[in-house]
């Protein structure tokens, strides 16, 4: 069993990699990413969130792969106001060295308003800091 | 932040998922980090670019290992060439100037070859049309 859920971890990596490697085009490697990741975890949405600033006005959705049955904010191109529900996801995401669980069998409880409107069950999310733009990605 | 939802059913994330996510958030990082840079080079290039265009000023080195001497596309129209049409070597670049002027030349790639600090010289082109061209080297 063990075996088998290291073999799941190299395999899906090497998924990404490949991915990852096929382009030098930033816009292509992130929706390649996106599509792999989907993939990988089985989920229905994988995006990138900008800013990851509870204290910003609003915050979008620069890049997102979904499927068709569970379309996001990026289809909408829609800059949303930063709400007291999600500042609190932004700082329990910032405040975390690692992946924040939303929702089932969580501290973090899933944004109500956006959950509702996006159809979302489950979320998990980490902020990442690629240097060279503003630490708040 | 890089997200995922589940919005099929309510998913509990496992150890293992939690693991994976973040493996593969810390390559997503270090890539778009790399991208970045890369495009934030090729943009500077653009302006330095640009930059000697409109002022007519270009740069020139020489690898001592090769001999080959790189130009910036300004430094070859100035000498009233394509930019980037041919590699040039040390010994080739005295036939650009003009030919009271190739002495000059030798001893001042001579001179900041032996590293005396920042080299200054004045030269004119060989060109069809009369052109003086200010040249400052420094040994690296």
């Amino acid at each position: 069993m063990r075996r088998q859920a290291h073999l799941w971890f190299l395999e899906s990596m090497d998924q990404v990699n490949r991915a990852i490697q096929r382009t030098n085009d930033l816009e292509q490697m992130m929706s390649d990413a996106l599509d792999a990741v989907i993939a990988i975890f089985n989920c229905d949405r994988a995006w990138l969130v900008y800013p990851c600033d509870p204290e910003a006005t609003s915050w979008k959705v620069p890049m997102e792969h979904a499927r068709p049955e569970f379309p996001g904010l990026f289809v909408l191109g829609l800059d949303l106001p930063v709400d007291p529900e999600i500042a609190k996801v932004f700082q329990a995401v910032r405040a975390s060295s690692g992946p924040v669980r939303f929702g089932p069998e969580s501290e973090h409880p899933l944004p109500a308003e956006a959950a509702k409107r996006f159809s979302i069950q489950s979320m998990i999310g980490m902020a990442i800091y690629p240097k060279g733009i503003s630490p708040t990605c | 932040m890089l997200g995922l939802h589940q919005c099929s059913y309510p998913r509990v994330w496992t150890p293992q998922e939690e693991r994976l996510f973040q493996e593969i958030g810390r390559r997503l990082e270090d890539e778009l980090t790399s991208l970045l840079m890369f495009r934030n080079l090729g943009e500077s290039e653009r302006k330095l670019e640009e930059a000697q265009r409109l002022t007519h000023v270009g740069y020139w080195e020489r690898d001592p290992d090769t001999d080959l001497i790189t130009w910036s596309d300004e430094t070859y129209r100035i000498f009233g060439l394509e930019p980037q049409a041919r590699a040039l070597n040390l010994a080739q670049l005295p036939e650009l100037v003009h030919r009271e002027d190739k002495q000059i030349v030798v001893e001042a790639v001579a001179e900041a070859l032996r590293g005396a600090g920042a080299t200054t010289l004045s030269i004119e082109w060989s060109g069809p049309t009369a052109r003086c061209v200010s040249s400052t080297a420094r040994a690296m």
